[in-house]
């Protein structure tokens, strides 16, 4: 663990990590020896154990890499075993970090917490859970952006061609509302235990917000999910995942109806679906309509087990939220993976 | 003591890559067109390969596409690109 040179303080130092470009934009904690330590130890890592490694890029990212950013992004120790896992999932070939890290549809990374270490850490899975305030969802979020940034070169204007980004983009990390869910929570329903801790890396655009606030029936609740879900400008028109927060006066309205989470999804699967001849007339797809056009069906995903569905959110106000998923499932999918904590 | 400066950074492993030598003629030159696989990739490269066969003495086409754009093309196809073609043109759609 070698310095690359000093400066005089603290204050200075954060200026040096500007002037190299190692920063997301932020201001960073800059690091010192024992708190690069402090994330190995909690991690139990040696500093030159391998994470993960991406051959398109050519890297290969180290416990101390990690441990690194980690300590830049303002992480506290105990957050160090999430973010390793969340590392591993970058650099899983499933995920394919290199296109969505590339891409000008400008993906964020957006990891969802589960299990116990979600709450032990206080991951915000309430109230304003992609907002600002709580330090968990801020940095590890933001960790694992420096990762990409400063770990895989993936750099705005070079690799990274994003044409807008979004704000998803400085940090993406929230966890499910496990409590107030009147389902099985995602990571069980990916092969997990209810009680092992785990998190899921997925590329997906911004949250697009969907308010209806006079539903009382599942298929109103869900009806009007599957609207935004086929909304004709999303990038590709069928193939990709979703992921889908209900927030819990949504969840309520259609667990309360008796429908289970494998129900909502293939309502949504069905609902989620536009008509070539739609998507002809506003645009989206060239060419003028022709006969047949308005069966020819283009489903915002091929299959229910494509859609990422999790509870969330405050009480307050009756919304949910749609993140489509990029590209298209055989070029980049959602990853899950157990979180190791230390005994 | 002053305050130290660790690198956040990793560098990518391995050596650089190298341009292959350019012929200096396409003359009875068989060429690998390698689809991209992004939209309209398949257009663009199409028109490449009428260009090459009309106007620069080239004998044979042989077409290629990636499983996907976004994933670097898999070994086995590269090997059959490098044993089948002198040459290989590739591009991005969009």
């Amino acid at each position: 663990m070698t310095p690359t040179t000093e400066v005089r303080d603290a204050l200075e130092a954060i200026e040096e990590y500007f002037r190299r470009g190692w920063t997301d934009g932020l201001p960073v904690v800059p690091p010192t020896e024992p708190s690069i330590r402090a994330m190995l130890e909690a991690a139990g890592l040696a500093p030159d154990a391998v994470i993960g490694e991406v051959p398109a890029r050519r890297r290969r990212l180290t416990a101390e890499k990690v441990a690194i950013n980690a300590v830049m992004a303002g992480c506290l120790p105990g957050y160090m075993p999430v973010l390793v896992a969340a590392v591993e999932a970058l650099c899983d070939p499933a995920f394919s970090v290199h296109g969505p890290a590339a891409s000008t549809s400008g993906m964020g990374l957006l990891t969802i917490v589960h299990g116990p270490i979600a709450r032990e850490l206080g991951i915000n899975a309430g109230e304003n859970l992609f907002g600002p305030g709580h330090r968990a969802n801020a940095t590890l979020g933001r960790a694992l952006r420096l990762l990409l940034l400063n770990g895989l070169g993936a750099i705005p204007g070079k690799l990274d061609r994003s044409v807008f980004g979004h704000p998803g983009k400085y940090t993406y990390t929230i966890a499910e509302l496990e409590e107030k869910s009147p389902w099985p929570p995602l990571h069980a329903e990916r092969g997990l235990g209810r009680e092992t801790s785990a998190v899921t890396v997925f590329a997906c655009e911004a949250p697009h917000q969907v308010f209806n606030g006079t539903a009382r029936t599942p298929e109103a609740v869900l009806g009007t999910v599957a609207d935004v879900m086929a909304a004709g400008g999303r990038l590709a028109v069928g193939g990709q995942e979703f992921c889908v927060l209900l927030g819990p006066l949504h969840a309520e309205v259609t667990a309360g109806a008796g429908w289970s989470k494998a129900d909502a999804r293939r309502f949504l699967a069905e609902r989620a679906v536009r008509t070539a001849a739609d998507l002809k007339r506003i645009g989206r797809l060239p060419d003028p309509v022709e006969p047949g056009d308005a069966e020819r069906i283009h489903a915002a995903v091929e299959r229910p087990e494509d859609i990422l569905l999790l509870v969330a959110g405050g009480d307050a106000g009756s919304y949910s939220v749609v993140m489509p998923g990029w590209a298209g499932r055989e070029h980049s999918q959602a990853v899950t993976r157990p979180v190791r904590v230390r005994a | 003591m002053g305050f130290p400066i660790f690198d956040p950074t990793v560098a990518p492993e391995g050596e650089g890559f190298e341009w292959a030598p350019r012929p200096r003629s396409l003359e009875g030159k068989v060429i690998a067109l390698l689809d991209n696989g992004k939209t309209r990739s398949d257009r663009l490269i199409r028109a490449v390969g009428e260009l090459l066969l009309r106007e620069h003495g080239v004998p044979r086409l042989v077409p290629y596409k990636k499983p996907s754009p976004y994933r670097p093309a898999p070994e086995e196809l590269l090997e059959a690109v490098a044993k089948e073609a002198d040459l290989v043109v590739t591009g991005i759609g969009d």
